[in-house]
């Protein structure tokens, strides 16, 4: 357990009954599934550091400890060392509501509950049943509380960061005429594992012009193949992305020509990423570039959907990153920049880079260098 | 066995026509039609999502790698895919299905409104199968809010009588299992060679991957720093002269097999190696037991008469002993102490015993697939 993890712990907890306490909640029962994903904020991690195996809950009253309830008896030593000073309560997937429902009823009343976005409807009749009663909505105390990273957060964030960078190396490195595009995907996965990620929200694909960006398949690699990479490691529960291109052979003018458009974009749209300021000033500046270079149809759907996204433990503020997107940046918000591009000329390419909101403006966290990459370079 | 669920699937997402011909699937579509004019719905929709989708699977071969998706289906039309996608992403899906007629969506309640809406089915009668599990209850809310005529019946039930073991998912999730056999001996292999647990693990991420895993699994044990337990791959330092219990399942064209075994260490002590065995021995109690109309509490108790010492059956329960396994890494019926269902409706069960006395611990694990009238390792 790391000490500033822990006091980190508790001042969510803290922020949490702050809000509890203006809006006359009692309790606030926290559910998450267990399953992890990384558009999706995991209220569960973010208030106690664990990363579930399965279904848990976290109950926290108006005052006092919280309550961790996980649902692998044998798990719950990996519960009590993240640092979190819930008292962890080791309960069954099956049991789970009974125990929780136990207990929310020696708490303070009346109950919210945060997690209907993520609890099945099987599981929420069962606790309606058990409560006697309809929870509150509690969906929105939690997300705006983790909306910008604290050190430790960052700390890890800026490390996921140095994972991609890693990771996108190991493309450059191994990338082969032949290879098929998930032995490619497998090539990453465990570089950036030894690296330390347990988790990647990775998606790789090739071909001579593509239309997007896309998981990998059996197809195997040729040369002058555009190679698109988003490699996006989750270093203990913090995700960081890299979006990058690698042309397998020497890329063409054209490609190079577009490529130089996207790089312009991208340094548009790191100086309008400045506290205070729109997402919205983002997407406006990086789609002026791309559309003062004649491609301004293909900066709309469904050619393009955003330009970036807020990034860290699961989609968090400031979401997606389009003209229309209403967040305002604040310090320590950290995101993804992307103005990932199709063109006809030269299909789907990939450029962007994770980024934290500082008091000057943005900081790059991943330091592969910003240029088109393509195979036997010096 | 119920473990770290990852942030998207990311290893190979392409469909294997030779091993699934469209021909299953057409077959499969015939007798769910059937059950839909039986049940005098005007139409099914069957869900998934990226943790749970096994009935979505067995009707179109596509997966969510993340969110949810669903198909529509009604007696007389053609399937229709909804999946939590852009339009752009439809030809990257298109390579996952056999289904052609595949529509984007972002926002579920309102979407699959207009999309009822544009097919006539607001004032319908509607059968839901593995919505009532899996759906979350804010998208239900709102989807019942939005088509308030529509009269919803879950229909889990009718549909589990539809769905049957075949040849074509018997033999994938064989499949997996030789994908899981090549990443447990290339464990044999790291977890000597490599100085900690996520090192090794990472090699063997590689080996399942480039076989084609769509997704992979791992628990490993036997560090003194986590109590000896089984955790998700750390860094924790591998000591030589500690044997390792390692859990891995891997999914491969949409089928889940698992496997775990006991890493000896080099001191190969006398207790590690007792305890190795009496999980082996488990397990094949276990194995022997496993029939289509077994319940699946004859498997427990066969695993917990093998387990002589107390603390040991108190273990091997906390950790589970596996159950039904293929299109879900976790499908019915779970082995458990009162488990009344029967493996009559299984492809695949995974079976493990996870031991752990003082400083020792042992795994063992394996699938059994469906073969002729019963289950073959």
């Amino acid at each position: 357990m790391i000490p500033a993890v822990a006091l980190e712990l508790d001042q969510k907890v803290a922020r949490v009954q702050a809000v509890l306490r203006t809006s006359g909640i009692g309790t606030l029962a926290v559910y998450y599934g267990g399953q992890h994903n990384a558009s999706r904020l995991d209220p569960v991690f973010w208030l106690t550091d664990l990363r579930v195996l399965g279904p848990a809950m976290v109950l926290i009253p108006v005052a006092g400890p919280p309550q961790l309830l996980v649902t692998q008896t044998w798990d719950t030593a990996r519960a009590r060392e993240t640092g979190t000073h819930a008292t962890v309560v080791a309960s069954h997937k099956h049991q789970l509501i009974s125990d929780a429902v136990r207990n929310l009823l020696d708490l303070p009343q009346p109950v919210a509950l945060s997690g209907r976005s993520a609890m099945p409807i099987a599981v929420y009749e069962e606790l309606q049943t058990r409560l006697a009663l309809d929870p509150l909505a509690g969906d929105d105390i939690i997300p705006p509380q983790a909306a910008t990273r604290l050190p430790s957060e960052l700390a890890r964030v800026e490390r996921a960061g140095q994972i991609a960078d890693e990771g996108f190396r190991a493309v450059c490195e191994l990338a082969r005429v032949g290879m098929r595009e998930y032995e490619l995907a497998a090539e990453v996965d465990a570089t950036m594992i030894a690296a330390g990620a347990e988790d990647n929200f990775g998606l790789i694909g090739a071909g001579a012009s593509n239309v997007t960006i896309r998981p990998p398949t059996d197809r195997r690699l040729e040369r002058g193949d555009v190679v698109m990479c988003e490699i996006t490691p989750c270093y203990r529960g913090y995700l960081a992305q890299l979006c990058r291109t690698f042309v397998l052979g020497t890329p063409t003018p054209q490609q190079a020509h577009v490529y130089d458009i996207l790089m312009t974009a991208e340094h548009a749209g790191l100086a309008a990423a400045r506290p205070g300021h729109p997402t919205a000033a983002i997407a406006k500046e990086i789609n002026a570039v791309i559309s003062k270079a004649g491609y301004e149809e293909y900066c709309k759907p469904p050619y393009m959907r955003s330009r970036g996204h807020g990034l860290g433990t699961g989609g968090v503020a400031p979401l997606d990153i389009n003209e229309s997107s209403t967040h305002v940046l604040e310090h320590n918000m950290t995101m993804v920049i992307h103005p990932n591009q199709f063109v006809p000329e030269t299909g789907y390419m990939m450029c962007g880079d994770m980024v934290v909101i500082e008091d000057g403006g943005p900081r790059l966290l991943t330091q592969t260098p910003l240029r088109l990459f393509w195979s036997g370079q010096a | 066995m119920e473990t770290l669920h990852s942030v998207l699937k990311h290893g190979a997402m392409y469909s294997d026509w030779n091993a699934f011909p469209r021909s299953v699937f057409v077959e499969r579509l015939s007798a769910t039609k059937r059950a839909i004019r039986d049940s005098g719905d005007d139409a099914w929709i069957v869900y998934g999502d990226a943790q749970n989708y096994g009935e979505l699977a067995y009707l179109t071969h596509f997966l969510p790698r993340l969110r949810s998706s669903l198909v529509i289906i009604t007696p007389s039309g053609e399937p229709v895919l909804l999946t939590c996608v852009g339009s752009r992403d439809i030809p990257a899906m298109q390579v996952l299905t056999w289904v052609t007629d595949i529509r984007p969506y972002w926002r579920l309640p309102e979407d699959m409104a207009q999309f009822l809406a544009d097919a006539g089915l607001t004032n319908s009668r509607i059968g839901l199968v593995g919505v009532r599990e899996s759906m979350p209850i804010g998208d239900w809310d709102a989807i019942r809010r939005n088509v308030p005529g529509v009269r919803w019946t879950f229909r889990d039930a009718e549909f589990g009588a539809v769905r049957k073991p075949d040849e074509a998912t018997a033999r994938a999730i064989r499949h997996a299992a030789a994908v899981v056999d090549e990443g447990l001996r290339a464990a044999m292999t790291f977890f000597r060679e490599r100085p900690t647990f996520r090192a090794a693990s990472a090699e063997v991420e590689r080996v399942v991957r480039r076989l084609a895993a769509e997704d992979v699994r791992i628990l490993v044990g036997g560090a003194p720093q986590n109590g000896y337990q089984l955790r998700p791959p750390d860094d924790a330092p591998i000591l030589a002269e500690q044997s390792v219990p390692f859990v891995l399942a891997c999914e491969v064209q949409r089928c889940w097999a698992e496997g775990a075994t006991t890493i000896p260490g080099h001191a190969n002590r006398p207790q590690e190696r007792i305890l190795a065995e009496t999980a082996e021995r488990a397990l094949s109690a276990m194995v022997a037991a496993v029939a289509p109309e077994t319940r699946a509490r004859s498997v427990w108790d066969a695993a917990m008469r093998s387990l002589d010492e107390p603390n040991l059956r108190a273990c091997a329960a906390a950790y589970g002993m596996g159950g039904g396994i293929g299109l879900d890494a976790n499908e019915e019926p779970e082995i458990v102490e009162d488990g009344a269902g029967s493996f009559a409706s299984c492809a695949g069960v995974a079976l493990h015993v996870v031991l752990q006395r003082n400083r020792d611990s042992a795994a063992a694990g394996t699938t059994l697939v469906r073969s002729g009238a019963g289950f073959a390792r």
